[in-house]
């Protein structure tokens, strides 16, 4: 069945499936992403959700299946060409450089954008296109004020900022998000979401989240994958209405969080 | 925070320092400045690993293949009856070991971790056996180098590596050179990528790095660097063996720079200098010198994890680099 308010595909994936011996971490997966479009993966662990994202983001090859984004085939590409054609991803388990400050980090992710980094002489940080791009990154995260402060000392929360803020410095057109707001406090959570709200205006985010509240709230078109298969897909209304999606995976009670609307 | 930069007691130690190499010859014996020499040597070949170990993450076990092989080259194309010009022979050297580099990195970059260690360990030891075995190279005996190369330009001849003191200033001048070299590599684009390497290497690459063409080319650099070293080396001693590019060579350098500080810039050449005057030392000490010698990297290892250039510099506050062009 086809969505009437289905823009074209940026990303395309046709039978993608990863084997991990007799596991089929991801099972077949056909799935379309809209641009500009916010669709949150969701389903109970083990599902295969960050298996598929990153599968999406190079960091595995799958065993079969296409990915393509929007004509070109992008199934074996390595993560950092896949990067460089606008596919950024952030990390379930925050992935920093921990002794660098908030400016180098970002730095380091807005110099990948450099046609070439192999560049020996000049010193790195006089690049103007450069630290603007660490600027505005740094400024999209709400860490423009913590800028010279070293990553390892930030709070967890602003931590995740961060991690979200320097694929943000790469300039992507698909954002992958693993558990955003994993972890965070409310505070956190609200700031966070708030970040991610601005940024689903320019981008295609392909979001992994356990906070129904949040996912019901926010996405656009929510897929639901269970055993590495993809059960439903939809509009939040027709997740809800889902008899499959309560019996397998939101649960049978009324009391289940987010399951009532 | 306090501002932790290179203060104004760091430049007068560095003034200390200069003068003391530069005047050293005047009063030092003749024993004592091919030793400096030696030191200086060893601290290039530091550096050039330092390089590999303390910046970008590979620990290469087997980088005495660059600087034996330097070697054996200069001693390939030195004429037996006059001096090579070190104009041409020591860029075919560096050049050489350069592209030894490229030979082996292509390949050994491919693995990681305890893999990688193995797989450079693997190619020097295959050198080495090659030019033991080759009596075209002199086989385990070696080869001699029975002239000094010639620095001269034309009759401009001013300085003369027969001398030991001219050797002694090349030598200072060129651990100089490498320590800028290398200062300006760290702060350009390659070097705040190779350091990403070391600190995370699966992020690098899904920032969009292609992380092994800059682990290749920072492993040739080095090769070439180390390269420089076994070049000198050869030209000081006049000889060179497959002892050279063999693995208990490889394990002094990494000591070397373990002992000094991986990751800090001047660390590798405290280093050699530490490493070849306990070598000294505890030589005439007792003939147990090995154990005590190992005693005392034990002891460093454990209570300097930064080395001895961890002794001089407190945690450094990254600074933000605010300067405009």
């Amino acid at each position: 069945m086809t969505d009437p308010t289905m823009r074209d595909p940026i990303l395309s994936i046709k039978g993608l499936t990863k084997r991990f011996g007799a596991l089929a971490a991801v099972d077949d997966v056909f799935l379309d992403f809209a641009s500009g479009e916010t669709h949150a993966i969701i389903g109970p662990n083990g599902a295969g959700k960050t298996t598929l994202i990153n599968l999406l983001s190079g960091d595995l090859p799958p065993t079969t299946g296409t990915i393509h984004l929007l004509d070109r085939d992008v199934t074996a590409l390595a993560p950092d060409r896949k990067s460089q054609l606008g596919i950024g991803r952030t990390y379930q388990k925050t992935n920093i450089f921990p002794d660098e400050t908030c400016f180098q980090n970002c730095w380091l992710a807005a110099q990948s954008r450099l046609p070439s980094s192999m560049r020996f002489f000049r010193r790195a940080h006089r690049r103007a296109d450069i630290r603007a791009a660490t600027e505005r990154a740094l400024a999209l995260c709400n860490l423009d004020a913590r800028a010279d402060v070293i990553a390892g000392h930030l709070s967890y929360g602003e931590q995740r900022q961060l991690e979200i803020g320097m694929t943000l410095a790469t300039d992507p057109k698909i954002l992958l998000l693993d558990e955003p707001l994993a972890g965070m406090s409310a505070e956190e959570s609200v700031r966070t979401m708030a970040l991610l709200t601005s940024l689903a205006e320019n981008l295609t985010l392909i979001l992994i989240e356990h906070d129904m509240d949040m996912v019901f709230a926010f996405a656009q078109t929510i897929t639901v994958m269970v055993n590495g298969q993809v059960l439903e897909t939809g509009t939040p209304a027709q997740i809800r209405a889902s008899a499959a999606v309560r019996d397998a995976y939101l649960g049978h009670g009324p009391t289940e969080q987010g399951a009532t609307p | 925070m306090t501002n932790l930069r290179p203060t104004r007691l760091y430049l007068l130690i560095a003034l200390c320092i200069v003068i003391a190499v530069g005047l050293f010859p005047l009063f030092g014996e003749k024993f004592h400045i091919l030793l400096a020499t030696r030191i200086f040597i060893l601290a290039i070949f530091a550096m050039s690993l330092n390089l590999l170990i303390g910046f970008t993450g590979l620990i290469s076990f087997g980088h005495a293949a660059f600087f034996g092989a330097a070697g054996y080259i200069l001693a390939f194309v030195a004429p037996e009856d006059g001096a090579a010009a070190f104009w041409w022979s020591a860029p075919l050297s560096i050049g050489g070991a350069a592209l030894l580099a490229a030979g082996i990195g292509w390949m050994s970059i491919r693995t990681s971790g305890v893999y990688f260690i193995m797989i450079t360990l693997a190619f020097a030891q295959m050198l080495y056996f090659f030019f033991n075995d080759s009596p075209y190279f002199g086989g385990s005996d070696g080869a001699f180098i029975y002239f000094k190369p010639s620095l001269a330009i034309g009759s401009f001849d001013p300085v003369n590596l027969d001398n030991r003191v001219h050797f002694y200033y090349l030598a200072a001048i060129l651990v100089l050179v490498v320590w800028a070299f290398l200062a300006m590599l760290l702060r350009s684009p390659f070097g705040q990528v190779i350091k990403g390497l070391r600190a995370n290497e699966p992020r690098m690459r899904a920032l969009g790095y292609p992380t092994q063409r800059y682990k290749l080319v920072s492993f040739i650099i080095a090769g070439g660097l180390a390269g420089l070293a076994g070049y000198l080396n050869a030209a000081q001693s006049g000889y060179i063996s497959p002892a050279h590019l063999g693995w208990q060579e490889s394990g002094s350098v990494m000591m070397m720079v373990i002992l000094g500080g991986m990751g800090s810039l001047h660390g590798p050449i405290l280093g050699a200098f530490t490493f070849v005057l306990l070598h000294d030392i505890l030589r005439d000490l007792s003939q147990h010198w090995l154990l005590l010698m190992g005693g005392v990297i034990v002891a460093i290892v454990l209570f300097l994890p930064n080395g001895l250039a961890g002794l001089f510099t407190r945690k450094r506050i990254p600074q933000r680099d605010d300067d405009h062009d």
